[in-house]
C-alpha cells in the first residue's frame, strides 16, 4: 500500500513537470466575427416625381401646353381639352437616403387644384432600391386597402388605374419607374357612387411596400 | 402532463415562426395626394327695371330706369317726377337662393324706352371652371308674342362680349370666372282692349354646365 501511495506521487510530480511545460509555451488563434448588417432603403428618385397631363401653372395662363386633359368614364385614352382651368403640384419630401447623384425621399405629395369632373391626369414617378438589400415590392396600398397593377377602382370622387410594379425585384441600385392615371368623377358616373362635389377637398394616401426580397 | 408539454411546444414554435415574418426588414414609400375640386356658381348680383310715372305738373310721361342691387335697395338713375303719379311699374325681389321674382305691375301699351316696359338682370359667373350658359324661357298667362329680349355678355374686364335679341344665341356662350350676362326681359302690351287685366308669368331658367361636358 505504501508502493502505491509512493507511485502515486511519483505520476503527480511526473505530471506536474509537464504542466510547466505546457505553461511556458503557448499560441493562441482568434478568429474575429465583425458582422454589417445591409440596409434596406426603398425611396423616390429626386426629381422623378411629375405629371404626364397637365402642368403646375394655373389660371389666367392659357398657353395651350398647359391645357387641362379628359378621359371618358373607365379611363381611356386622354383627350386635351381647351383651357387651363386645374393645376398640379407636386414635391417630394422626408429625405431617406440617396441612390447615385440623386437624393432619396419617403413622401411624394401631390395636389390636383381647382379641378372638375371628367379632369384627368397621370402621375408618375421612380422608385429606387437605395440599401444595400434587393428588396420586392409586395403591396400597393390606397387609402389603405390593397391593389394590384391594373386594376380600376372607384372612389367617391374619382376612379384611378394603377399601373405596375407590385411583384417586381429591386436589386440594390435598381430604379423604376411606377404611375397611376385618375380622372375625377362626375355625380351619376357609377350608381351609388357621389361623384366630386363642388368646392371639396379630398385626399388620398397610395403606399408602396418593399420588403427584403428572400422574405417576400 | 405530456399533452400539455406539447401544446405549449407548438404555441412557442408558431409564436417563433411569426415572430420570424413580422422581423422582415421592409421599408415603404408613400404617395400623399390631396384633390381640391373647383365650383360652377351663377349669382343674381343686380336688377333694373322702368317705371313710369305722370308728371301732375305737366301732364308728361316721365320714364325713370332703377337699379338694385341684390340685398339693397330700390334706386333711381333719374329720379322721379317731384310731383309724378306712379303709373305702371316693376319690382324685383330675391325670394331664394339665385331666383328672382321680377314683377310687372299696371302695365299699359307703351312703347318707350326698349320697346316696352324692361326688367333685367345681371348674373355673374363667380366659379373658377368655366361653364356653357343655357337660357329656357318658360311663359304662361300671356301671349309669348308680348315678351322679347336683349342680352349682353361681360367679359371679366367689364369689356362687351357679345350682344343679341334671341335667347337661343345664348345656348352655348361660354362664361369663364368674372364673366357677367345681363339679360333684359321686354314686354310689350298691345293697343288692344283685350290686353287689359291679363296677369301672366315669366320664367327663365339659367344653367350653367361645365364647359368640358357640354353640349
Amino acid at each position: 500500500m505504501k508502493k502505491i501511495g509512493l507511485l502515486c506521487l511519483a505520476l503527480v510530480l511526473v505530471l506536474g513537470s509537464l504542466g510547466i511545460g505546457y505553461a511556458m509555451w503557448f499560441d493562441e488563434i482568434i478568429i474575429e466575427g465583425p458582422v454589417d448588417t445591409g440596409a434596406l432603403i426603398l425611396g423616390f428618385e429626386e426629381g422623378s416625381l411629375y405629371p404626364v397631363r397637365d402642368t403646375e401653372v394655373p389660371p389666367p395662363d392659357q398657353y395651350p401646353a398647359n391645357w387641362d386633359w379628359e378621359t371618358a368614364i373607365g379611363i381611356g385614352p386622354f383627350v386635351k381639352l381647351d383651357k387651363n382651368v386645374g393645376w398640379i403640384t407636386w414635391g417630394l419630401k422626408d429625405e431617406k437616403g440617396v441612390h447615385g447623384l440623386y437624393k432619396l425621399y419617403g413622401t411624394a405629395e401631390i395636389t390636383l387644384h381647382n379641378v372638375y369632373p371628367g379632369y384627368s391626369t397621370e402621375i408618375t414617378v421612380w422608385i429606387a432600391n437605395g440599401g444595400s438589400i434587393p428588396l420586392i415590392i409586395n403591396q400597393i396600398l390606397l387609402n389603405g386597402l390593397e391593389i394590384s397593377p391594373g386594376e380600376h377602382v372607384v372612389l367617391d370622387y374619382m376612379e384611378l388605374i394603377w399601373g405596375n410594379a407590385l411583384g417586381e425585384q429591386l436589386e440594390p441600385c435598381d430604379s423604376r419607374e411606377v404611375s397611376f392615371r385618375l380622372r375625377i368623377l362626375q355625380p351619376g358616373d357609377y350608381p351609388g357612387v357621389p361623384g366630386a362635389q363642388q368646392g371639396e377637398t379630398y385626399t388620398f394616401t397610395i403606399e408602396i411596400h418593399g420588403i427584403q426580397w428572400n422574405e417576400a | 402532463m405530456k399533452k400539455i408539454g406539447l401544446i405549449c411546444l407548438a404555441l412557442v414554435l408558431t409564436l417563433g415562426t411569426l415572430g420570424a415574418a413580422y422581423a422582415a426588414w421592409i421599408d415603404t414609400v408613400v404617395i400623399s395626394g390631396t384633390v381640391q375640386t373647383g365650383s360652377l356658381d351663377l349669382v343674381v348680383i343686380r336688377t333694373n327695371g322702368d317705371d313710369v310715372f305722370k308728371d301732375l305738373d305737366t301732364g308728361a310721361l316721365v320714364y325713370c330706369h332703377w337699379i338694385q342691387d341684390v340685398g339693397g335697395g330700390k334706386q333711381y338713375s333719374t329720379p322721379p317726377p317731384a310731383n309724378g303719379l306712379l303709373v305702371a311699374h316693376t319690382t324685383s325681389e330675391l325670394t331664394a337662393d339665385d331666383q328672382v321674382t321680377i314683377s310687372y305691375n299696371n302695365l299699359f301699351p307703351f312703347t318707350g324706352g326698349w320697346g316696352g316696359f324692361i326688367t333685367s338682370a345681371l348674373i355673374h359667373a363667380q366659379g373658377s371652371v368655366p361653364m356653357h350658359f343655357k337660357v329656357t324661357p318658360s311663359i304662361t298667362g300671356i301671349p309669348a308674342s308680348w315678351v322679347s329680349y336683349i342680352w349682353f355678355v361681360y367679359n371679366s374686364d367689364e369689356s362687351l362680349h357679345s350682344t343679341g335679341s334671341l335667347l337661343s344665341d345664348l345656348d352655348g356662350v361660354q362664361l369663364h370666372h368674372c364673366m357677367k350676362v345681363s339679360i333684359g326681359i321686354i314686354v310689350t302690351v298691345p293697343q288692344e282692349d283685350e290686353a287689359m287685366n291679363q296677369s301672366g308669368t315669366i320664367t327663365l331658367t339659367l344653367e350653367g354646365i361645365q364647359w368640358n361636358e357640354y353640349p
